[in-house]
């Protein structure tokens, strides 16, 4: 869990501080330079197909991923979280009417989902926002139910509510926590869904539009040139896969952290 | 007993010459190998298409097809004649002639296929939609003078009919060959080299070559399978699972730059008609002032742009007609830093003006749109113009150009027919649908009354003059920028021979070609 | 008792299909562009006249109000007419049908896949936790997830079919067409399944009954397969539902590149070509999947723990 924090620290404090460590101009475009190989003064990534510094792109690429990211993952969590858990522990008709948002849901294809969205709103943050949000927390929220469902016959919970505990004191104390580790592999995954969903929306004119740098937009860019210049690939891709490693060991950790403190729970009931 | 050994000895050897002539013969007699080819589309949208096919698979033909200069050549119609008035053309037409199903190609068969245009139109195709009323404006009368002359009647003088006939607009199919509606009844029947065998939809079809054609016989059957992405016919080439590829965008440059490396495989460059351009809303500043208009074409090095982006695959083009049309004139190409910072200067002053630059996303797919994009992007930032790129998807772009929520736009367009007149009755006719649709806002009276003229001159060489005039005009309106005319790559491995592109004839010698 | 409760499920069902077609209506009048241009018009290649535009909208009824298509078009349904298709004219049942099969194929495939390195990956993982091999693999196999499919798959078709000719590149026909595709397809599901299941069985096994069942000297695998493996499968059992539900979408971006004749790709295409009757029927097809793809799950819960009822109240 440490390494997950240590890593997206990192990588989040260096976008931060993008403009005092990026040695180039990211949309500096020199046609003259155009993809000029990694690993050589001045520019030690590479330049890109206009011949722009590929280290400059990178710092600055992650901003808007990591910020998209971290926040969708955060209101998919909760909302897909609370959601399923209320259906789940309530039934009757609070899961009827939650299961048929859900379903309606999961019933509809996402692109005609974002291109409905595209068609009423003005691109935005606020639009990409809610284009990352609207399908993905239904998922979360059908498997929290199912969790919640097991979760609620267990013998903990009837003997809480034996004692006269009531519900959202059970969910809070006892359901809650159990679900974090699932939560946490599903969450940290979706984390880096978003980054790369967010290059198919840059295409269909929400998100980023060139020629901002985006991780997963340069990804895509790399596509005509991998076999001929493939690192203009591999650099994206690997601070793509060093952040979902971060973000996974994060989410995954936390079921340590948590399940330590859970068991001492059960010990003293 | 010795000489029943003898026979019988005999008898072995004579048996086994002749299974071993047999298996030569066989051998011999073996069809040529399948040449297998692919493309992005299917190339066969089936019954509910006013062709059925392609043009590009032979499999039939129209009575006026395209010379490699891209002149109306004879197909099946050898030649033609009008009258004075422009008002009735007669066609002579090819003897000798089977349809696939062994019936006589005729002026019945040519009568009974117009009877069913007429049926037909308007009907939409991945191609060319089907109107009559554009391919044969005011069409009257179609009459059968003699077994092999057919006669076509108009309302008003049409000069430019084997123009507008070129390929879709006249092909001919074998009158069993339809149903009540007009449309097909089963696998198309044409007078083709090739006839149509078999097909799965969105997966591949073959071609068998039809043994009694009248020109010259195709060589192998043709495979043809429907490969939509780009990436995937490069490996499948490299992997000698295709061995050429075929229609629009058949690889992309960078792609075909990689895979020529490979020693294996040559390239047949085929010039197409689609040519890319830049959209000018003249309907609000800043580009209402053609001389901001002008310095964004001038700004803009389309030399750079072919040769860095598309790898020297590309024509840069001056006029705004592309040159696959034989009316085109080669009009100075012009690229002058200076003069569009002094015309911006002059506009703008020490301002600095934000505009839109917005371009469909499906055109990624097949051109490097966004980096062509971004270049202009950062030309324009030296004239004091911020342009705000803007990737739409098609249904949203087309909706942002008819609005006029934009500033330029950026895409490409295709030659309807080899009339001009359709085109430039678009894009530069005063109230022409894609000048007003888009916003381009281009008036010039002495362009109007060319191109209406024009309609009906029956002087060709006077007709070409004017259409010279029309594109100085146009040119000088910088309302719809020319930046270069497309070529198609049509890789291919070198085992595959004959097979050529015909220039400006569009098309691929798919009869010629044969597996080593 | 139990039967009232599967029957409430059942028009609970019924209700969210009807809802889903509804949604799916008004969506479709939200995507931006006049759908009849751009069915008549070919990328801007031709302008269609409004004598045209209006002759198309009248002739399939899209100049009346959207309650009165939506019942039309329910009406159809429920006669067994699901429309034809706009681009193509055949009728809508008969895309479908024709592209169905290819996608069903290539989605069971990919899901055995997944469930292959899901389960065996995941409840391996579980026992290795904390060893070298579990943090190796993690690294892998995350690597494999941050990578957009596309990739995934150009690497695969470049090596495994070009360089090493081991498959074919592209294309549907033997069982060997279905290797690369399926694990393309699949791979993404699986490493979540390993990491749930892992992740699962880990938390299961820190209970106390099992620390119980362990001290009363059950072996190490019995206590995994039989106390564990119910209650950590849940999660598991529902995603498995979610993806089942969900395959008859296909996935268009594995379709596209494999030259896979699917659905998948032709649900984008009517998208993206307005080509409404056929959008509107693949929702529905689409809808009840799902849709029966998530009782089914219930029941499985069901049979799980038999105390497990979904709709149950508690007070």
């Amino acid at each position: 869990m440490i390494t997950g924090l240590v890593l997206l620290v990192v990588i989040g404090g260096a976008s931060l501080l993008a403009p005092f460590l990026s040695p180039f101009d990211p949309l500096e475009v020199r046609l003259n330079n155009r993809f000029a190989p990694p690993f050589q003064r001045p520019h030690l990534l590479g330049t890109d197909a206009l011949g722009r510094d590929v280290l400059s792109r990178l710092l600055y690429g992650g901003r808007l991923s990591l910020l998209l990211a971290v926040l969708s993952t955060l209101i998919t969590l909760s909302v897909g979280m609370l959601l399923g858990m209320l259906a789940g522990y309530f039934g009757g008709w609070v899961d009827g009417v939650v299961s048929f948002v859900v379903n309606t849901f999961l019933g509809i294809p996402d692109v005609v989902f974002t291109l409905a969205l595209l068609g009423v709103l003005r691109p935005g943050f606020g639009t990409l926002l809610l284009a990352l949000n609207a399908g993905s927390w239904v998922g979360l929220a059908r498997v929290a139910r199912g969790e919640v469902l097991f979760l609620r016959e267990s013998g903990f919970v009837e003997g809480a509510r034996a004692m006269g505990a009531g519900a959202w004191y059970c969910l809070l104390k006892h359901i809650l926590p159990n679900l974090f580790p699932t939560m946490g592999v599903l969450g940290s995954l979706r984390f880096g869904g978003f980054v790369l969903e967010l290059a198919a929306l840059s295409y269909l004119g929400i998100g980023v539009q060139p020629p901002f740098p985006d991780w997963a937009v340069m990804l895509n860019d790399a596509r005509p040139y991998l076999f001929t210049h493939p690192h203009l690939f591999i650099f994206p891709a690997l601070i793509i896969t060093v952040v979902i490693l971060g973000a996974n060991c994060l989410g995954e950790g936390l079921r340590d952290a948590l399940d330590v403190r859970f068991q001492r729970g059960i010990g003293e009931s | 007993m010795h000489s029943f050994v003898h026979r019988r000895f005999f008898l072995v050897v004579l048996w086994s010459l002749l299974v071993f002539l047999l298996l030569v013969c066989s051998a011999l007699a073996q069809e040529r190998p399948e040449v297998i080819i692919a493309g992005h589309r299917d190339l066969v949208p089936g019954e509910n298409d006013p062709y059925y096919t392609s043009t590009l698979l032979h499999v039939w033909e129209p009575l006026v097809t395209r010379d490699e200069e891209g002149w109306p050549a004879p197909m099946l119609a050898e030649s033609w004649e009008v009258s004075e008035d422009g008002r009735v053309w007669t066609f002579h037409l090819r003897r000798g002639v089977l349809f696939q199903d062994l019936t006589p190609f005729n002026a019945e068969a040519v009568v009974a296929n117009f009877e069913r245009y007429r049926r037909i139109s308007p009907a939409n195709s991945p191609f060319y939609p089907f109107r009559i009323h554009e391919t044969y404006p005011g069409l009257k009368e179609v009459t059968a003078i003699d077994e092999y002359t057919v006669r076509l009647t108009f309302e008003e003088p049409v000069p430019a009919l084997p123009f507008l006939m070129v390929n879709f607009g006249s092909a001919m199919f074998s009158p069993r060959n339809f149903r009540e509606d007009g449309f097909f009844n089963g696998f198309p029947i044409g007078t083709g080299p090739y006839r149509l065998v078999e097909h799965k939809k969105d997966e591949y079809c073959r071609l068998e070559p039809f043994e009694h054609y009248w020109g010259q016989k195709a060589i192998s059957p043709i495979r043809v399978r429907v490969i939509p992405q780009a990436e995937t016919r490069f490996s499948a080439l490299k992997a000698e699972e295709i061995f050429g590829v075929i229609d629009i965008g058949a690889l992309t440059p960078a792609l075909a730059m990689e895979l020529l490396k490979d020693e294996r495989f040559a390239v047949e460059v085929s010039p197409s008609t689609i040519a890319h351009y830049l959209f000018m809303n003249g309907s609000r500043p800043p580009f209402d002032d053609v001389r901001l208009r002008k310095a964004v074409s001038l700004a803009i090095d389309r030399e750079f742009i072919v040769r860095e982006l598309y790898y020297g695959y590309g024509e840069v083009m001056g006029t705004i007609l592309s040159p696959a049309s034989p009316f085109s004139v080669p009009l100075p190409i012009e690229h002058d830093l200076a003069e569009a910072r002094r015309l911006a200067k002059e506009v703008l002053g020490e301002k600095r003006v934000q505009v839109r630059f917005i371009f469909p996303s499906w055109s990624l797919e097949r051109y490097p749109y966004k980096e062509q994009a971004e270049y202009i992007q950062s030309v324009l930032r030296e004239l004091g113009i911020d342009a705000q790129i803007q990737i739409l998807e098609g249904g949203a772009f087309n909706e942002a150009m008819k609005a006029g929520e934009y500033e330029i736009a950026m895409r490409n367009q295709g030659l309807p027919n080899a009339e001009p007149n359709t085109i430039f009755t678009w894009y530069v006719l005063s109230d022409g649908a894609g000048n007003v649709e888009y916003h381009l806002n281009f008036k010039d009276q002495e362009a109007d009354a060319l191109i209406l003229q024009a309609r009906r001159e029956m002087d060709m060489e006077k007709r070409f003059q004017m259409y010279a005039r029309v594109q100085e005009i146009a040119k000088e309106g910088y309302h719809w920028i020319p930046l270069f005319n497309n070529v198609d790559l049509l890789v291919y491995n070198k085992r595959l021979k004959g097979f050529r592109s015909l220039g400006k004839k569009y098309d691929v010698t798919l009869w010629e070609a044969y597996l080593e | 008792m139990r039967h009232y409760d599967w029957l409430q499920r059942f028009l609970q069902m019924v209700l969210t299909l009807l809802g889903i077609t509804v949604v799916a209506f008004l969506l479709r009048e939200a995507i931006p562009g006049d759908p009849v241009e751009i069915l008549l018009g070919k990328e801007g290649l031709f302008q269609p006249s409004p004598e045209e535009v209006r002759l198309f909208r009248t002739r399939f009824g899209l100049d009346r109000p959207l309650f009165v298509q939506y019942f039309r078009w329910l009406g159809d349904v429920l006669r067994g007419d699901l429309g034809r298709s706009f681009v193509t004219k055949r009728p809508v049942a008969q895309e479908i049908r024709e592209r169905l099969p290819a996608t069903l194929l290539l989605a069971l495939a990919g899901f055995s896949f997944a469930v292959l390195i899901g389960l065996l990956g995941g409840v391996f993982l579980a026992f290795w936790s904390g060893s070298i091999v579990d943090h190796l693999v993690r690294v892998v196999t995350l690597l494999f997830r941050s990578m957009p499919t596309f990739f995934v798959a150009v690497v695969l078709i470049t090596l495994l079919g070009e360089r090493w000719r081991v498959f074919p590149t592209s294309g549907m026909g033997s069982w060997r067409h279905l290797v690369l595709p399926a694990v393309v397809s699949g791979s993404g599901f699986g490493i979540l399944i390993m990491r749930l299941l892992r992740t699962n069985l880990l938390q299961v096994l820190g209970n106390d009954y099992i620390l119980a069942a362990r001290a009363r000297g059950l072996s190490a695998w019995k206590v995994l397969l039989k106390h564990a493996f119910p209650n950590g499968f849940v999660s598991v059992l529902t995603m498995f539902g979610l993806y089942l539900g969900g395959i008859l979408g296909g996935s268009p971006v594995v379709e596209t590149i494999f030259a896979w004749p699917g659905a998948g790709r032709l649900l984008v295409q009517a998208i993206y070509g307005r080509d409404f009757p056929l959008l509107q029927a693949f929702v529905l097809v689409f809808g009840v999947t799902y849709v029966a793809m998530q009782m089914l799950v219930d029941v499985c819960y069901f049979f799980l723990n038999p105390q497990v009822r979904p709709g149950k109240r508690i007070v």
